[in-house]
């Protein structure tokens, strides 16, 4: 027979339900979806709907199947891809290996010819069913980064080039024994993200690691001692669970507790990296329709970094996702299974409408679960994503390759439904809503986040996140009946996990009917943003502070109203400042457990209510059931109608259906955050800086840099300079939000011997600045420290000095620190062909200051005035 | 339900074409045997008339859509000769739509299923028959395609050609001539941007900029002009970036970039940042306009346009059909402590 004719005996009608019927099977004449497919374009145009029945059984997924314009069903005569009654049929780009043997200190090794022979390679395996981890160092937590790497002999051609966003410096041990090859990777830690870098050259004498290209964050840009591991090379394979692929195709693998190797699966990809790509052109209305997917399983996808490794700015937003959709329209996943891969699960790009993800299970990603749109505004309608349904879904397990991925993105676009999901075991922020740094436009609108179960993400390893995090205005937006917990962060740089996050922008979003509890350092914290309401929510247990304002604006920030919020000890707020009008808080319920002696930023309830604020707020126990485990319900006689709060049923939210479905993750087991010790301290540094090899506009090397951008600058300029071209201009502004800015500092790290800081300095009129040297106690103590301003050197709250306006002096700084310190300080200052002036054995400001872990400059104008540095030298003597 | 491609391909009479032109359906008009294609959002029904423009015979479609998406109608047919060497397709049409906006489309396959796609400006509506062409040199890859080169004209396997409709819309598409020709699109008239007014921008700055966009009716005759007034901070680099999107259009045969503009600049800010942003990429005027007190109109040839040193291109070129947006604005290092600046913009086209 036939294929031809094999296919048109498979069309089976039904009478009852009038439809064509394409059977598949792994052994039958249509064996895979592509080729069932392929029999449906022989139908087109179709006259009646199409089943594609797959039977149980694997299928090798070769390449991905892509469903073009003309493989679309029609509103009338959609086409169904649905396993059969009863069965799982299981798409998976994944290949067995066998053959291990029992080989050294408890290592397995398999020989894999395609390896050997070059055809194949792979960076992610799974015994078990479960990831294996890439052989690494330290096997838990990290190893840091010890000094940036400015211009240096870049390896790839030799020749000297500013290597700030490929190198940085190394402890020898961390990496002796390091193999320098680009296979050895780099995961190194940002503040929302993380890079993975391929290693260049690794130079043991200068303790120099270089990567093969850059990152957007660089290195040390977030402070010393960045946190990085080093991934794939033999010598890391040290822990249960460890592999390593060598490129002569010896797999070694070290079983975990109970793994047979004799008999336990191991799979590695061997296919490609997506699955299925719904590719339309909606530019010219020409797009995939009326096509679902149904209780389909894929998994084992492949995924090999790039040769100049991945990193992005930040929601690993560059990474693609094995489910793929440009120009679809009714494109429906239902009830599949997706797992095991290297990117994002499923992504509605560009040109997407009414398209949904339902009871589907997305678990062991290399990036996250769902994307909505795109991070751009189309200029053209037709190519905008909206209208998509993701609910009831369970989202788990993500972020297994790039650490900065969502559960649920949505970019620029509106008129989506994120409802009903589970997403949990993240390292950042499980639901992102917006892509707008600011209030300019947005299409992230009318966008529905509501009774999702969002919990346990984070886990100390990135920072700036929350359960739900929002990006610019999203006017119609509800974040509303959701339940969160066990959102913690790494809070180091950029510190922050917090249950809800308006970030940049934030605007017009309503987050009411809301659980949030057990978070990291607020269970709410808006950094700027317009008029948001947060409104009749139970917000629990934050470790640091339970609500956080960042940025006072001229408009009302948002509305704080009917909450009941619960903690255990400390202040009511983490940071920023709740003491004007406007913000408005009012009708809440506080209660610490500790005592209802409560710091409401410096103020007693009463105090802020004599002021008009937090009218109609209460501090009472809210009486819950058992609280601290979970148990939020009321107790008899609990007096939230105090306050006006209306009860909610939290279980709501969450995943619905079958008891199976409803159960599964409930079954997730989730231990407890296991946060990393204290990064080591930096190591000593001294630096000379004359500005000159500095790009004119550019900031300080190795300093962190504060300005507000309304006007104040830190920058490199030609207008002057003590010597050559160019210097270092601090200008100041009105209007500031505070008046220490801006200013900038860098982190020493001297605690021994006589440190020495000489600069020029040319003060314009009118300049109010200051140089301090200070520790990073807390609070900081003080050494050396001297102000200009009216004209004059001041020290000790005296003017010492005239200074002269518009002219270079020299400064000298001199202070012994540790043992050595004296408590005092010695300065001499020599204006340019003047005579020097020396202040000698100055009281350090601190009795108890001894280490240089602050050395800055600030200026404290409050209007435009300029000052200039040149020639900086910092020097130790031991 | 359409005829499948074999049967085509053996029923076309296989005419001499005219000098440079081969008809892409039957006939020497073109249009004999070309088939409706049935695509989804649209009901529509094909029919021939007899004395369409009053001499010749044409296919009419009937159409009706009623959702706001784009969607696409087209006709299928198979040139019986080689159209290899042909610089463009040339159509005469009729489009009359009581609701709706139609724009021309071509959508050719090779043996293999892969596809690429070309599509016109606004079609004239309400106009009786006119002449349109598409230029085929430089055609839009589909997604779907799995080749990695262009198309190989001499695996042409079937052309689609019709209209891409916006909106809700009623009314109907005739055609009576339909055939590539070897004759290169030539554009007559300046493709406009702004419309009859200022046109919707958008607008990108650095976080340090303080700007105010208007759209006063201040341009040079007093017509309606984008008016940008802005401050600089000196010391350090800064940007601004005005955007306007620029619609779906046929660029084949345009030179350049023209447009009307004042601008005063902060003392140290070189001119104005001109950029055509494609899909791919940021491509930049070099060098950059100047400032000028005075009204003056500039043409800037597409050759100008250099890919932006921070931007990615998969191919690093200009590719016009893929230009979505334009950006007049500015950027750079304002000396001393920075200062105004006054941008005004009106008449953007592109020049034929």
């Amino acid at each position: 027979m036939s294929r031809a004719l094999a296919i048109l005996a498979l069309l089976l009608p039904i009478a009852s339900a009038p439809c064509a019927t394409i059977n598949v099977s792994p052994d039958g004449p249509i064996s895979s979806l592509a080729a069932a497919r392929d029999a449906i374009r022989k139908l087109q145009p179709l006259a009646e709907p199409v089943r594609v029945i797959i039977a149980d059984g694997e299928y090798a997924l070769t390449e991905p199947v892509i469903f073009g314009p003309g493989d679309s069903g029609t509103p009338e005569f959609p086409i169904s891809y649905e396993a059969a009654p009863g069965a799982k049929p299981v798409f998976t780009g994944g290949k067995r290996i066998t053959g291990f043997t029992e080989g050294e200190a408890g290592i397995w090794t398999a020989k894999v010819p395609g390896v050997a022979a070059g055809d194949w390679y792979f960076e992610q395996l799974w015994v078990n069913g479960k990831r294996a981890v890439r052989a690494r160092t330290p096997n838990k937590h990290y190893i840091y980064t010890r000094g940036k790497v400015g211009a240096a002999v870049d390896p790839k051609t030799g020749e000297q080039a500013d290597l700030t966003g490929r190198a940085f410096r190394a402890l020898p041990e961390d990496i002796a024994g390091v193999p320098e090859t680009t296979d050895t990777t780099l995961v190194v830690y940002h503040s929302w993200e993380a890079a993975r870098m391929r290693v260049e050259s690794i130079d043991t004498e200068q303790n120099m690691v270089v990567t093969t290209a850059g990152t957007p964050w660089g290195f040390e840009r977030w402070g010393p001692s960045q946190r990085y591991h080093i991934e794939n090379y033999l010598a890391g394979l040290d822990a249960p669970g460890e592999w390593f692929l060598s490129r002569d195709g010896t797999l070694s693998y070290m079983p975990r507790e109970g793994e047979d190797m004799t008999s336990t699966e191991v799979i590695a990809p061997a296919g490609p990296e997506q699955f299925v790509l719904f590719q339309g052109e909606p530019e010219i209305g020409w797009t995939v329709e009326n096509i679902t997917l149904k209780r389909l399983t894929f998994s084992h996808g492949q995924y090999i970094l790039p040769p100049e490794g991945h990193a992005d700015g930040q929601a690993e937003a560059t990474v693609p996702a094995v489910i793929m959709a440009d120009g679809a329209r009714n494109i429906a996943i239902e009830d599949c299974e997706i797992s095991h891969h290297g990117l994002y699960t499923i992504w509605f790009r560009r040109g997407c409408q009414n398209c949904s993800v339902t009871k589907t299970l997305l678990y062991d990603m290399g990036a996250g679960g769902v994307r909505i749109g795109e991070g751009v505004i189309q200029p053209d309608l037709a190519n905008r994503t909206g209208s998509i349904t993701v609910d009831n879904n369970i989202i788990h397990s993500g972020a297994r390759i790039h650490l900065g991925a969502h559960g649920v993105w949505i970019g620029h676009s509106p008129y989506n439904k994120v409802t009903h999901n589970d997403i949990s075991d993240f390292y950042y922020t499980l639901i992102s809503v917006g892509w707008r740094w600011g209030y300019a436009e947005s299409l992230a609108h009318d966008n529905t986040i509501d009774f999702n179960h969002l919990h346990h993400t984070g886990w100390g390893v990135l920072s700036d996140m929350g359960a739900v995090y929002t990006l610019g205005p999203s006017p119609n937006t509800t974040v509303s009946n959701n339940h969160c917990h066990h959102i913690y962060s790494y809070n180091r740089y950029g510190r922050g996990g917090w249950g809800f996050y308006n970030d940049e922008g934030s605007s017009y979003i309503t987050m009411e009917n809301n659980l949030v509890h057990h978070v990291g350092t607020g269970t709410y914290h808006q950094h700027y943003g317009r008029e948001n309401m947060i409104r009749n929510n139970i917000l629990a247990y934050s470790l640091d502070g339970q609500l956080q304002r960042s940025r006072i604006e001229e408009h009302l920030s948002f509305t704080y109203e009917g909450n009941i919020v619960l903690w255990d000890d400390g202040p009511f707020k983490t940071a920023g400042s709740i003491k004007d009008d406007l913000v408005q808080l009012k009708r809440n319920m506080y209660w610490k457990e500790s005592g209802p002696d409560i710091d409401f930023d410096g103020m007693t309830l009463a105090e802020r209510q004599e002021k008009g604020w937090d009218e109609g707020s209460v501090i009472a126990d809210p009486m819950f059931v058992d609280p601290a485990n979970g148990d939020f319900r009321f107790k008899p006689d609990a007096p939230y109608e105090k306050i006006g709060f209306t009860p909610f049923d939290y279980t709501e939210a969450g995943v619905y259906g079958d008891e199976t479905w409803v159960n599964l993750p409930k079954s997730f087991v989730f231990a407890d955050v296991e946060h990393a010790p204290d990064a080591p301290p930096p190591p000593p540094f001294t630096f000379t800086n004359d500005f000159e090899v500095a790009a004119i506009g550019s900031g300080p090397a190795d300093a962190r840099v504060y300005t507000e951008n309304k006007g104040d600058s830190i920058a490199v300029t030609d207008e002057t300079a003590a010597s050559g071209a160019h210097s270092l201009k601090i200008t100041d502004a009105p209007d500031l939000e505070h008046e220490y800015n801006p200013h900038f500092f860098w982190s020493p790290n001297h605690k021994e011997g006589v440190v020495t800081f000489a600069f020029d300095i040319r003060a314009d009129e009118g300049v109010v600045m200051y140089h301090e040297w200070r520790d990073n106690s807390a609070p900081y103590q003080t050494g050396p420290s001297f102000w200009i301003s009216g004209g004059m050197l001041r020290i000790g709250g005296q003017d010492v000095l005239p200074m002269p306006t518009g002219e270079w002096v020299h400064f000298e700084v001199s202070a012994p620190l540790g043992e050595k310190s004296t408590g005092t300080w010695d300065l001499t200052v020599t204006p340019a062909d003047g005579e020097a002036t020396k202040f000698e054995s100055q009281p350090n400001v601190s009795a108890d200051w001894k280490t240089l872990t602050w050395l800055g400059f600030s200026s404290t104008a409050t209007d435009t005035r300029a000052y200039y540095l040149d020639n900086l030298d910092l020097s130790i003597n031991p | 339900m359409r005829l499948p491609t074999i049967l085509i391909i053996i029923t076309l009479p296989l005419l001499a074409s005219a000098q440079g032109t081969v008809p892409i359906g039957g006939g020497a008009a073109g249009i004999d045997d070309l088939q409706l294609v049935s695509l989804s959002g649209i009901d529509a029904t094909l029919a021939t008339v007899d004395d369409a423009d009053g001499v010749n015979p044409a296919l009419k479609v009937t159409l009706s859509k009623t959702d706001e998406q784009r969607r696409l109608l087209a006709l299928e047919g198979m040139p019986a000769q080689s159209v290899v060497g042909s610089k463009a397709v040339a159509l005469r049409y009729k489009l009359d739509l009581k609701t709706g906006e139609g724009r021309l489309a071509l959508v050719v396959f090779d043996e293999a299923g892969n596809a690429w796609y070309k599509t016109g400006n606004a079609a004239p509506a309400d106009h009786g028959f006119v002449d349109g062409r598409l230029g085929i040199t430089s055609m839009n890859k589909a997604a779907f395609s799995r080749t990695e080169g262009d198309l190989d004209w001499d695996a042409l396997d079937k052309v689609w050609i019709g209209i891409v409709i916006d909106g809700a819309a009623e009314g109907t598409f005739e055609m009576s001539g339909a055939h590539f020709t070897s004759e290169a699109y030539r554009p007559t008239h300046p493709l406009r941007i702004t419309g009859d007014g200022a046109g919707k921008w958008s607008i990108g700055k650095d976080a340090a900029v303080t700007a105010t966009l208007t759209t006063p009716d201040e341009g040079r005759d007093g017509q309606a002009c984008m008016k940008l007034e802005f401050n600089f901070v000196g010391g350090r680099h800064m940007y601004l970036t005005p955007t306007i999107p620029v619609p779906a259009a046929e660029l084949d045969g345009y030179t350049g970039l023209q447009f009307t503009y004042k601008a005063t600049l902060p003392d140290g800010i070189e001119g104005l940042l001109v950029m055509l942003t494609e899909s791919g990429g940021q491509y930049m005027a070099t060098p950059m306009p100047g400032p000028s007190e005075d009204w003056v109109t500039i043409t800037i040839p597409f050759a100008d346009f250099e890919l932006g040193s921070w931007s990615k291109d998969d191919n690093g070129q200009l590719d016009l059909g893929r230009i979505n947006s334009i950006i007049i604005g500015t950027h750079g290092g304002a000396t001393g402590d920075g200062g105004d600046g006054l941008i005004m913009v009106s008449d953007i086209e592109f020049a034929p």
